[in-house]
C-alpha cells in the first residue's frame, strides 16, 4: 500500500530549507519518488543536498512561477518549496533525464531519457501507467510526440512546463539533483495504486475565429491572409501597444484556441496562450498552432479558477470513487499566467482543492504550459491548462 | 442551474464511461462465449477454443497459453504446434508474477534469443501469469505492431484470465477426476490381489492340515476298497463252485458242497457278508467329505470374479470349518449356535468364507491351554445379520485393539503371518456396507462380530 507525504519550506538559506524538508520527508528508508516544485532560485539549492536526495531513489521537478504550493498552504507566499514524496513498495518508478545539446536531435534525447526511466525503474519496455515530464517551455509537442512514439498514444502523458516569475526564461528543471534550464527529465510510473488524471481549461468559445494562414512553428504569423495581432486585437475590442510587447499577463483572460476534437457536439480547446506581440504583426504563442487550423478566441466562463480547479480535481476523483477507490494524493498544474491574473484568489484555490481533496496531501505548481490527457484519451500539450493527476487506493492514506 | 461548463464535464464523463462500457460489453461477450464453450465444447478443447476468443477480440495474430511443470511447455495455443521451435527454457526470466505490456520488443536486450518461431514478427506483447491452485501458467499475446496492448486491451486480458484460470481449474479437477478413477481400479486390482494372496497364504498355511484331512478319508476308502475286493475274490470263488456243482448230477455233487462248506468256514463269509455294507457305508461316507473339502477348497480359492450371491450364513460357516477342521481340531472345539431361522446375506461367497477362515485361525492361535473354545453364533435382526467368534483365548489390551485392524500390523513372530489378514477381512466387509468390530478382555477372550446387511428371500 503506497503512502503519500508533502513537506515544504519557505526558507531562502540552503541548510534551513533542507532541514525543514528533511525533518518532514522523515522515512525509514528511501521513498520511491520525490516530486519537487519550487521557484527556480530555491530549486537550484536542493541539488547540492545529499541528505535530502537521499530520502529518495527518484527525485524530479521544476521551478513553479512563485512558489509551489502544498494542502498545507493558506496563501501563496515567496519563495515556497513544495515536494510531494510516494512511498511505494509494490510500485516501480524510475527517472531519466539529460540537457538538450546541439549535437542531438530532440526526437532522440527524449526517447533515450524515456529508454533510461524505464531502466531505472526496472521495467525496460514496458508500458507505464503515467508518464510524467518535467522540460522547459517551447518543446513540448516534439516532447509528447517522441514519448508516443514509443509507449504509444494512449499512456497518460502529464507535466507542467518549468515557469520563472517574470518570463524571463530563468526558469529549470530538477532531476536526481541536477538542475538546469535545458534540462528535460521524464518519470516512468508503474504504481500499485491506481492513477487517474484530467486535463481542462477555464474558457469557452467568445465567438471570433478565423484560419491560420501563416505560421513559423509557435510564431502565429497570419490569420486569414491578415496580421495575427491585428486581428487578435480587433477581436479584443481595443488597440495594441506596440512598447509593450509582452502582453502574456494582458491575454491570459482571452487566449486563442484550436478544437482538436468535438465529443457530443462539445468542443474540446486545446488553448493557446499569446505571449508577445512583434513589430511584424505576428503573435508568440505558448503552443503551437498549424498551417489551415481554425483558431478561436476564447473568453474565460462563469466558474472563477479557483472552483475551476477544484472541479478538475473533483472530476478526477469521482472517476476513481465509481472504481470503488478513494484519493490518496495528488498533483495540481495550474498555469502561471492564470494564477498571475488571479493571485488574489489562491486562498480560495486552496480552500477548494482541500474541500475536494478532503486530508489528501496535495502539491500544486505554476507552470507556463501544461500537458494532460483529454477525454479523448488524448495527450497534448496546452496553455491556461489546470491538470489533476490524483492517485487512488483502497484505503486512505495512512 | 448547471453552467455550460459543468454540463461539459458531466458530458465529457459520460461520454468516457460510454467508452468504458463498451470496453466491458467486450469482455462480457467474451466471457459469455466462454461459458458456451464450457456448456459445449469437451474440456480438452476448452481453453484453445477460448484462447482463440480473446486472440479474435484483441486482433492478435497469436496467443499461447504455458504450463510450468519444472519446465514451461505449451498447454494451448491459437496456431497449433506453432511453437514448437521455440525454447520456452530461454524464456523463464521473461514469466513474472506480476503482468508484463511490452511496448517494444526491439527494446530488450534478450529479444535476439527469445526472438523464435511464432514469435519473431512480434514488437509488443503481453505477458499475464495465471494461477490455479495447482498449478502456474503464463499468458502471452503478440502483434507486429509496437504499443499494441493499450490500457483498454490490457485491461480486457486481465479481466479475462480470472475466467481463464476457471477454465483451467475445471479441466485440472477433470484431469484429477479420471486419474481418481483410475487409481480407484488399480486400488481395486491391487486388493484383489492381495486378498488372492492373503487367501492362498491362508491356504499355504492349511496346505498339511487340509492335506491330511483329505488323507484321511482317502486312506479308509482305499483300505475299504482292498477289503471288498478280497471279499469280492471270495465270492466269485464261492460263487464257481456252486456254478460248478450245478453242472454235475445230483449223485455228484457232495464233493463240491463239501467245498462250499469248507470254503463258507475257511473265508468267514457269514461275516464279509454283514462287513461289506458297512465298508460300503463308510466308503461313501468318506468319498463325501472328501467331495465336501474339495468343494469348500474350490470355493475359497477360487479367483474373485466380484460376483455377489444370495448366501445362507450357516452354509458359508460351515463349509470354512472344514477348511480349516484339520488345522484346529487338535487344539479346540467349536460350538455352534445358530440362529433358529434361516439367515441369508448378498455377499461374494469366496471373500466372506476368507473373513471367517481368518477370524477362526486367529482364534484358535489365541488359544493354548486344554479347555479352548471357539463358539460361533449367527444372530438376526429385521435389517442386519451377525455372526460372532468368540473365544476364551489370551484376549487383546484395548491399545491393541486399535490397532489389529491397520494393515501388515501383527502379534506374530516374522515370517508367521503377513499382518494383512485382519485389515482384509475388514475391507471385505466394509465393500459388503457391513462392519467387522472387536470386543476383548486381556486374560479373557475375545469376540469378533460381522455386521451385514440382512437380505430377504
Amino acid at each position: 500500500m503506497a503512502v503519500y507525504r508533502t513537506a515544504f519550506s519557505a526558507a531562502t538559506e540552503p541548510t534551513q530549507l533542507v532541514d525543514e524538508l528533511c525533518a518532514q520527508l522523515q522515512a525509514r528508508r528511501p521513498a520511491n519518488v520525490s516530486f519537487v516544485f519550487a521557484p527556480q532560485s530555491q530549486l537550484r539549492l536542493l541539488g547540492q543536498s545529499t541528505s535530502l536526495l537521499a530520502t529518495s531513489n527518484c527525485w524530479i521537478g521544476g521551478s513553479s512561477c512563485l512558489a509551489g504550493l502544498t494542502e498545507q498552504h493558506l496563501s501563496l507566499g515567496q519563495s515556497q518549496v513544495a515536494v510531494l514524496q510516494i512511498d511505494d513498495a509494490a510500485g516501480a518508478y524510475g527517472v531519466g533525464f539529460a540537457e538538450l545539446t546541439l549535437e542531438q536531435p530532440l526526437d532522440s534525447l527524449i526517447r533515450n531519457i524515456l529508454l533510461q526511466a524505464l531502466e531505472h525503474a526496472g521495467r525496460p519496455a514496458e508500458r507505464p501507467s503515467l508518464i510524467w515530464v518535467c522540460q522547459p517551455p517551447g518543446h513540448e509537442e516534439h516532447v509528447l510526440h517522441a514519448i508516443q512514439q514509443v509507449v504509444g498514444v494512449d499512456v497518460p502523458i502529464f507535466g507542467g512546463s518549468s515557469a520563472d516569475d517574470e518570463v524571463s526564461g530563468l526558469w529549470c528543471q530538477f532531476a536526481q539533483g541536477h538542475c538546469a534550464g535545458n534540462l528535460f527529465a521524464i518519470l516512468a510510473m508503474f504504481p500499485s495504486d491506481t492513477v487517474e488524471g484530467y486535463f481542462t481549461s477555464g474558457y469557452g468559445l467568445a465567438g471570433p475565429s478565423a484560419v491560420v494562414t501563416a505560421v513559423e512553428g509557435r510564431r502565429l504569423l497570419q490569420l486569414d491572409g491578415r496580421p495575427a495581432r491585428d486581428l487578435y486585437f480587433e477581436w479584443l475590442g481595443r488597440p495594441y501597444n506596440p512598447a509593450e510587447p509582452m502582453i502574456l499577463a494582458r491575454c491570459a483572460l482571452t487566449p486563442l484556441a484550436r478544437v482538436v476534437e468535438t465529443i457530443a457536439g462539445l468542443p474540446i480547446l486545446l488553448v493557446s496562450h499569446p505571449a508577445t506581440q512583434e513589430p511584424d504583426g505576428s503573435l508568440t504563442l505558448f503552443s503551437r498552432v498549424e498551417l489551415g487550423e481554425r483558431v478561436h478566441l476564447l473568453q474565460t466562463l462563469d466558474v472563477n479558477f479557483s472552483q475551476r480547479a477544484a472541479m478538475v480535481a473533483a472530476t478526477v476523483v469521482r472517476r476513481l470513487l465509481g472504481q470503488q477507490l478513494l484519493p490518496k494524493a495528488a498533483i495540481i498544474t495550474f498555469c502561471a499566467g492564470c494564477m498571475l491574473t488571479m493571485r488574489s484568489q489562491i486562498p480560495e484555490l486552496l480552500m477548494c482543492l482541500r474541500r475536494e481533496l478532503p486530508e489528501v496531501p496535495f502539491v500544486i505548481t505554476f507552470s507556463f504550459g501544461e500537458q494532460g490527457i483529454f477525454a479523448d484519451g488524448q495527450s497534448r500539450h496546452g496553455n491556461l491548462m489546470i491538470s489533476a493527476v490524483v492517485f487512488g487506493g483502497a484505503h486512505a492514506n495512512t | 442551474m448547471q453552467t455550460p461548463e459543468e454540463l461539459q464535464q458531466k458530458i465529457l464523463q459520460l461520454v468516457e464511461e460510454k467508452q468504458k462500457l463498451e470496453s466491458y460489453q467486450l469482455v462480457n461477450q467474451l466471457l459469455k462465449n466462454g461459458i458456451g464453450l464450457l456448456l459445449n465444447q469437451p474440456s480438452t478443447r476448452l481453453i484453445e477454443s477460448f484462447l482463440e476468443q480473446l486472440r479474435q477480440a484483441l486482433l492478435v495474430p497469436y496467443g499461447i497459453l504455458l504450463q510450468h511443470a519444472d519446465l514451461w511447455r505449451p498447454y494451448a495455443e491459437t496456431d497449433a504446434d506453432a511453437s514448437s521451435e521455440v525454447d520456452w527454457l530461454a524464456w523463464q526470466p521473461m514469466f513474472q508474477t506480476r503482468h508484463r505490456n511490452i511496448v517494444d520488443t526491439q527494446l530488450l536486450s534478450e529479444w535476439p534469443a527469445l526472438s523464435q518461431g511464432p514469435l519473431m514478427p512480434f514488437r509488443s506483447l503481453l505477458l499475464v501469469p495465471i494461477q490455479t491452485r495447482t498449478q502456474q501458467y503464463q499468458l502471452l499475446l503478440g502483434h507486429p505492431s509496437t504499443a499494441w496492448f493499450s490500457g483498454v486491451r490490457e485491461q480486457i486480458a486481465l479481466q479475462c484470465t480470472d475466467f481463464i484460470a476457471a477454465l483451467l481449474e475445471h479441466a485440472e479437477l477433470a484431469a484429477l477426476e479420471s486419474e481418481n478413477i483410475s487409481l480407484r481400479e488399480r486400488q481395486l486390482r491391487m486388493e484383489q490381489s492381495l486378498i488372492q494372496s492373503e487367501k492362498m497364504a491362508s491356504l499355504g498355511q492349511l496346505a498339511a492340515g487340509v492335506a491330511h484331512e483329505l488323507n484321511n478319508p482317502l486312506g479308509y476308502i482305499l483300505s475299504n476298497i482292498t477289503t471288498f475286493r478280497s471279499y469280492v475274490e471270495s465270492y466269485n470263488r464261492i460263487i464257481a463252485l456252486y456254478r460248478a456243482r450245478d453242472q454235475l448230477p445230483v449223485a455228484e455233487q457232495a464233493a463240491l458242497t463239501e467245498q462250499i462248506q469248507q470254503a463258507f468256514a475257511k473265508d468267514d463269509l457269514e461275516f464279509m457278508l454283514g462287513d461289506a455294507a458297512e465298508l460300503i457305508s463308510d466308503s461313501l461316507e468318506g468319498a463325501m467329505r472328501l467331495r465336501d473339502i474339495i468343494s469348500s477348497l474350490r470355493r475359497f480359492s477360487h479367483p474373485d470374479r466380484g460376483q455377489i450371491e444370495e448366501l445362507l450364513v450357516r452354509d458359508i460357516i460351515e463349509s470354512t470349518v472344514k477348511i480349516i477342521w484339520s488345522e484346529i481340531k487338535n487344539k479346540t472345539t467349536i460350538e455352534y449356535r445358530f440362529a433358529q431361522e434361516p439367515l441369508w446375506v448378498k455377499a461374494n461367497p469366496s471373500q466372506l468364507s476368507q473373513v471367517v477362515l481368518n477370524l477362526l485361525m486367529n482364534a484358535s492361535q489365541a488359544m493354548n491351554k486344554p479347555s479352548a473354545k471357539i463358539m460361533i453364533e449367527t444372530e438376526g435382526t429385521e435389517q442386519m445379520v451377525l455372526i460372532r467368534i468368540r473365544d476364551n483365548g489370551s484376549g487383546m489390551s484395548q491399545a491393541l485393539q486399535k490397532r489389529i485392524f491397520e494393515p501388515f500390523y501383527t502379534t506374530k513372530d516374522v515370517g508367521k503371518g503377513t499382518g494383512l489378514g485382519l485389515s482384509l477381512s475388514k475391507a471385505i466387509i466394509d465393500e459388503h456396507h457391513g462392519q467387522l468390530e472387536v470386543d476383548s478382555v486381556l486374560g479373557e477372550g475375545s469376540c469378533f462380530t460381522i455386521h451385514l446387511p440382512r437380505f430377504v428371500l
